[in-house]
């Protein structure tokens, strides 16, 4: 729509508003006052006769047109507007004495005032979740001396969310990460001719690492995203307060049932994930090495003692800390924006998972001490 | 302009929700100018209805005409039309709360328009100005605001792309006396000034009496008045009178005797 929004008559020093001017009709008009505005030295009047509507957007365009020029001392008159256009003007003349119109204020930093807010903000986070931990410590002590307060069904709540849903899920994956183990370690075995070995390499480096790894990563994903976004929603709808000033603490009520429900979790999903990721391996080494299954299983019996079970399972709870506590404190710190529900369950999930990392590499230090 | 035109006209609209028929062959009919109040108890279907014309939520049968045009099923083309052609306050204002109030007014100008930037930010200001708010208040969020200047903040951006209709849910709901005065002031003098056709969904009897130009009373699924309040309230139907008989219904009773500037 480019059809002409205004004419300026230069002999009579009329400028003639014509058609639409409704704000979302309008498009080059703004150019075309300026050129107008250009050439005119003396009184103007502007005349509305050939107006067919006019809206408050239209006619802020106008009042600033004539407010320009009385800035430059040119006078200027409004002929032919209906009555309700002049009401619109004297409407935006009562409004605007008070106003002037800003920017929204842009801050800038430089690089090393950027590197210092990111690390006070680092800092302060990280002092924030250690008391956090701590205030969850605290509540834990108190959680099992009143034992009365204990709150099974919430804590089989979490445990059906976070485990009995997450089911499907771990075993599909976990039967895939064996499968692709197998075949990747059975192209070497299968050089050497010592085809049998895939069943002790394939299930110690499940049942010690892919097993955990695979279903805190997959928690971490499913069941620490959600907490924070649950809790983050909660403190928006004030939830939290009302806890609160119910007298009831938010992280008792919250954060006690998260954690112990994904500490009951995380293990007997490690379990199955084990079952399942052995299963892919041993189909994988049927087809690709030529291990029958009644092979694979007597196999794993002698080679695999149950003690590599347990340094695999034994790392299982801390994951569960982990992301419990990432997940509910990350849930905590949203502040009031849809924004910030979205930053936090991504920070929850990059958290949880780089501290699953991170104490998979303490694990496997502390085990290497201990000769495990 | 025709002010016979009518901006809104619903038939036979009935909605099937949770297991009950929330309206059952309603009509209702909005003209240009019309300040129109749509009232009933609770859970007598206001928001449904407002929803449903809103094209927020389909009905299960019937038609609903705004401007004209079919929004019952309607092509994606009417649907945009008519949605610019109107604009919604909702009761907790429903502002993009990342945003600050002044971006939230743009937000709409600038997916809208061609005109330049600072132009749409002069033309935001001056929205946010003519709902009587300062300027300091158009660089805050919306969390950072008090119920009033929340409903006006909302107000503005509802008016941001001047929309010939206007509606609002329970403009008045969590301000105080003199604030809901205020903005009932605000919504008159709006209205006047810009042209607008109202319908509002409203419990606040104060704004009732004194906004409204004409009420529906929704009941029993269909709209069982519709008339100005002053009649309204001698309307001889069990449950209208049941709505207004409270010590709240009555503190009004007596002044509707009086002239009424409207």
């Amino acid at each position: 729509m480019n059809t002409q929004s205004l004419r300026y008559d230069h002999q009579k020093k009329i400028l003639y508003c014509q058609g639409d001017w409704r704000v979302r009709q309008l498009t080059n008009v703004e150019n075309e006052i300026n050129s107008v505005l250009k050439t005119v030295k003396s009184p103007i009047s502007i005349d509305g006769s050939e107006l067919i509507s006019l809206d408050s957007g239209g006619a802020w365009l106008i009042y600033r047109t004539i407010d320009k020029l009385k800035q430059a001392a040119i006078s200027c008159e409004l002929k032919n507007f209906t009555q309700q256009h002049m009401d619109l003007f004297s409407l935006l003349k009562e409004k605007m004495t008070a106003l002037t119109v800003t920017e929204t204020p842009i801050e800038h930093y430089n690089f090393f005032s950027l590197i210092g807010k990111e690390t006070v903000k680092r800092v302060v986070g990280a002092l924030d979740f250690l008391s956090f931990v701590g205030e969850v410590s605290l509540i834990i002590k108190g959680f099992f001396v009143h034992a009365r307060r204990f709150q099974a069904k919430a804590v089989l709540r979490i445990i059906e969310d976070a485990g009995y849903h997450a089911l499907p899920i771990i075993g599909l994956l976990s039967f895939l990460v064996g499968v692709v183990l197998a075949y990747q370690l059975g192209r070497q075995l299968e050089t050497y001719g010592a085809n049998i070995y895939i069943v002790d390499l394939s299930g110690m480096a499940i049942l010690r690492e892919f097993g955990p790894l695979i279903t805190a990563i997959i928690v971490a994903g499913r069941t620490g995203s959600s907490f924070t976004a649950q809790i983050g929603l909660m403190k928006v709808n004030e939830e939290i307060d009302a806890l609160k000033t119910l007298g009831l603490s938010p992280l008792n009520r919250i954060v006690v049932p998260r954690l112990l429900g994904t500490i009951l979790s995380i293990p007997l999903l490690t379990i199955w994930s084990n079952i399942f990721a052995v299963f892919g391996s041993m189909v994988m080494a049927r087809n690709m090495l030529g291990i029958t299954p009644a092979d694979f299983l007597t196999r794993f019996a002698d080679s695999i003692d149950r003690s590599t079970l347990w340094t695999g399972l034994g790392k299982t709870p801390v994951f569960a800390i982990a992301i419990a506590l990432v997940g509910c404190f990350q849930g905590f710190r949203v502040s009031y924006t849809a924004e910030s529900i979205g930053t936090h369950t991504t920070m929850s999930v990059v958290q949880a998972i780089f501290l699953i990392i991170v104490i998979d590499a303490i694990f496997s230090v502390l085990y290497s001490w201990a000769g495990l | 302009m025709n002010t016979d035109e009518t901006v809104i006209e619903v038939r036979g609209l009935s909605n099937f929700l949770g297991g009950n028929w929330v309206h059952n062959n309603l009509d209702l009919t909005v003209k240009r100018g019309d300040l129109y109040a749509i009232v009933g108890g609770s859970g007598s279907g206001k928001t449904t209805l407002l929803r449903s014309i809103l094209m927020l939520q389909k009905p299960t049968s019937g038609s609903i005409k705004v401007f004209g045009i079919e929004v019952v099923n309607p092509s994606i083309e009417d649907a945009q039309h008519v949605r610019h052609r109107w604009g919604m306050l909702f009761q907790h204002g429903a502002l993009f709360s990342s945003l600050t109030v002044l971006e939230n007014v743009l937000f709409p100008l600038k997916e809208y328009t061609q005109l330049s930037y600072s132009l749409l930010t002069e033309i935001a200001m001056m929205k946010i100005a003519l709902t009587g708010l300062h300027e300091d208040a158009a660089h805050k969020l919306p969390g950072e605001l008090s119920g009033g200047m929340l409903k006006r903040a909302a107000l503005s951006r509802a008016l941001a792309l001047d929309p010939e209709l206007l509606f609002l849910d329970e403009p008045t709901s969590g301000l105080d006396p003199q604030g809901a005065d205020e903005f009932d002031e605000l919504i008159k003098g709006l209205k006047a000034a810009l042209n607008l056709t109202i319908v509002m969904v409203s419990h606040d009897l104060d704004s009732l009496w004194g906004v409204s130009s004409r009420v529906g009373f929704i009941g029993e699924g269909r709209v069982l008045a519709e008339q100005p309040m002053a009649s309204l309230v001698d309307n001889p139907n069990p449950i209208i009178k049941n709505y207004f008989k409270g010590p709240r219904g009555q503190v009004r009773d007596h002044l509707k005797k009086l002239p009424s500037d409207l």
